[in-house]
């Protein structure tokens, strides 16, 4: 028998005659919680960010702002997400990142290999990594937990260094497009093109400068997928 | 176990690391949040503290030496940053910080705290007058700390609980005894604190529940939630728990050890609770635990007796949208009476079906839902005191320890299996509480009886029987 890794309550999964043939990979969320979670229609949403939106859309507000921007604006090629962020992510990601509940990382496995097959073709994947110091108080950096828990092969491309005193989430819209770009690689990635892994799609600073370090390394394109839009 | 190093010739501690470190079993990384590594480092290494491992891996079972769980899929390994090697974390108690097997469980092993001093007089500064069953409940709670008896009491919803431990409290306070009341109910524990720390105004309290600002090591008196509890050990002299059958604690058998691990060996332990389960009774039969029963409510007035009605096919009903006929003329006139109005739902879906029944057939009445996700249910339940609110539907989560004055109480689908026998009962409790107003109607709309309804009413009527065989019942006097 199975639990859900969410409520921990145990899981009685439907048996048909098609599994005595092909086993099928269990849920590791139940339907309860499974239900609470909004994955994201990608018919209707802003085809650059992922956010939702009544109808599809080529940029949304904040995109039309950041195609303006005289450093970022062409880095992100695009950037899709598993689920929209309501209280019942928001809650989830906190048990995973800052509770540091490392298995939260297994529910999002199945979504975002399927998100994953419906993106352009890239040549390498790679998690938007933390700097040093937060890694050691996390023990597990989330990015590179959501691709080892969905069985995809990664390179680690970026390193980053900035400060350690202020998390992302703690910051102001206006604080997070001031600062500066806190990642580097050494990797030269010549008519590569790269698909960013991370968490959260927020403001979308974190995943441009990422981008503009991987373009500034040669990369022809870079796109991205998050768990949350 | 702790040894007393005397002070001279010895190095110098912490005195605020001892203290918030006796009777616990601190994770690392919470002590380090207080203070620095280097602090801990040399108390360490002067033998002013161990560590233990917070994970055990034996060759069957792994086993969190916090919260004692031993179930494997309550358990999670990833390779960690910080030892570089795979390291097995504990799922169960990982929303009161991560046990792994690199992070240790530190404790104090250096010289004792002195005992508490005993609170400036008056201990107790509470002017209200016990009633006769609570007085008598009070005289046996003091001897049973005296003597350092094992005692459930069992008293009916609305018997003043609270207010029959005080005398108790304050001798085991004077007696320099540390004390915890726990309860699995956050809402009971910030319903608490103010109380006791009006009635115990020179005592050092504090109120732990998660994200509590009422933090304090010196504490005398610990007024948490049972999950709080993980944190301790061998700390309490006196453990009063309260709600001792409720959800998780019932449900979890982590809790209880906790329960017992937070406690000193030769400590008193005191259940409270209004529906005792039948291990709690037969732990009574067997004479483990002395009992206190208390019948009638402190206002001397009978249980309201829950009457029941036949909703029939209530589902088909809704989903019609319509409500079903004898419900509605049980709410009709008190709606029109503006009477408060309290509706317990089996499950969330049919309790929004109802809200928007509710909404579309009068646009006047003010009614609200709650459940336990609900951001605003704090809010929500303070309006209904308020009475900014007439009618509030709510799932289980309101069963127990919510008083609203007037109220009147009805159960949908109580044939629903979460509607257990002491469920009804604590839901009936919330009727007729307040002295003023001692009378509320209880009715348990069904499609079907249960033994759980059932047993429920002949539970309230046994309940009030005994209270006037007892003669503690107002009318039995005059």
């Amino acid at each position: 028998m199975s639990h859900c890794i969410i409520c921990h309550d145990p899981m009685f999964p439907q048996l048909s005659w098609r599994d005595l043939f092909t086993p099928s990979i269990p849920e590791p969320i139940c339907e309860k919680c499974a239900s609470t979670l909004r994955p994201i229609d990608h018919n209707r949403i802003c085809t650059t960010c992922s956010r939702p939106l009544a109808e599809k859309s080529y940029a949304c507000h904040d995109c039309i702002t950041w195609s303006k921007h005289p450093t970022y604006s062409t880095t992100l090629d695009q950037n899709r997400a598993l689920y929209s962020y309501n209280d019942s992510l928001k809650a989830l990601i906190k048990r995973f990142k800052y509770d540091r509940d490392y298995a939260i990382a297994s529910c999002f496995s199945k979504k975002m290999n399927e998100v994953i097959k419906i993106m352009p073709s890239y040549d390498i994947l790679t998690p938007i990594p933390l700097n040093e110091q937060r890694l050691r108080d996390r023990s597990f950096n989330q990015s590179e937990a959501l691709l080892i828990e969905a069985n995809l092969p990664y390179e680690l491309l970026l390193t980053r260094t900035d400060d350690t005193t202020t998390r992302q989430a703690k910051k102001s819209k206006r604080d997070r497009h001031t600062t500066e770009n806190p990642f580097e690689t050494a990797h030269h990635l010549a008519t590569k093109s790269i698909l960013l892994i991370d968490d959260l799609y927020t403001t979308g600073t974190t995943i441009r400068h990422a981008a503009y370090t991987l373009k500034q390394a040669g990369a022809a394109k870079v796109s991205s997928v998050t768990v949350g839009r | 176990m702790q040894t007393v190093v005397t002070s001279l010739n010895c190095p110098p501690f912490s005195n605020e690391l001892r203290t918030l470190l006796t009777g616990k079993q601190l994770l690392q990384d919470e002590v380090l949040t207080k203070f620095p590594q280097q602090v801990i480092d040399t108390h360490h290494q002067n033998g002013y503290l161990i560590y233990e491992p917070s994970i055990i891996i034996e060759k069957h079972t792994t086993r969190c030496m916090r919260c004692h769980n031993t179930q494997n899929s309550l358990f999670a390994k990833h390779h960690c940053a910080r030892c570089q090697k795979i390291c097995t974390y504990c799922r169960n108690c990982i929303n009161m910080g991560k046990a792994s097997s690199c992070s240790s469980i530190v404790k104090w092993m250096g010289p004792q705290k002195p005992r508490y001093s005993i609170p400036t007089q008056p201990v107790l500064i509470w002017t209200g007058i016990l009633s006769k069953p609570q007085q008598h409940a009070s005289q046996k709670l003091v001897q049973a700390i005296q003597t350092k008896t094992s005692t459930l009491v069992h008293a009916v919803c609305g018997a003043g609980k609270t207010e029959m431990l005080f005398e108790a409290i304050a001798y085991a306070l004077t007696s320099q005894q540390r004390i915890c009341i726990a309860t699995p109910r956050r809402d009971v524990v910030k319903e608490l604190y103010p109380r006791l720390q009006q009635a115990f105004a020179t005592t050092k309290i504090e109120a732990l529940y998660g994200g509590s600002d009422q933090r304090n090591d010196e504490a005398q008196l610990t007024i948490a939630t049972t999950h709080q509890l993980y944190r301790y050990r061998h700390a309490f002299d006196v453990m009063i728990i309260d709600e001792v059958d409720a959800f998780p604690f019932s449900a979890d058998d982590t809790l209880m050890q906790a329960a017992e691990n937070a406690r000193t060996p030769d400590s008193t332990r005191i259940f409270v609770t209004a529906t005792p389960n039948k291990g709690m009774m037969q732990s009574v039969k067997k004479g483990e635990l002395q009992y206190i029963h208390i019948t009638a409510r402190y206002h001397g007035h009978p249980l309201p007796e829950p009457t029941t009605k036949w909703i029939g096919n209530w589902k088909k009903t809704l989903d019609r949208k319509r409500l079903p006929c004898s419900f509605q003329k049980w709410l009709e006139p008190r709606i029109k009476n503006q009477r408060p109005i309290l509706i317990f739902m089996p499950d969330i879906e049919s309790m929004h079906k109802i809200e928007s029944i509710l909404q579309s057939k009068s646009t006047t009445t003010k009614l609200a839902s709650v459940h336990a996700q609900d951001p605003d249910r704090t809010h929500k339940v303070q309006q209904m005191r308020n009475s900014e609110i007439q009618l509030l539907l709510t799932t289980t989560i309101l069963e127990r320890g919510v008083t609203f004055s007037k109220v009147e109480v009805a159960v949908f689908a109580a044939e629903k299996t979460i509607f257990t026998e002491s469920a009804l009962v604590q839901i009936a409790g919330r009727a007729g509480r307040d002295q003023h107003h001692p009378t509320g109607d209880v009715t348990f709309f069904h499609f079907g009886h249960t033994k759980a309804i059932i047993k429920a009413r002949q539970h309230i009527q046994r309940m009030n029987r005994e209270a006037k065989k007892g003669g503690w019942l107002k009318g039995d006097n005059q």
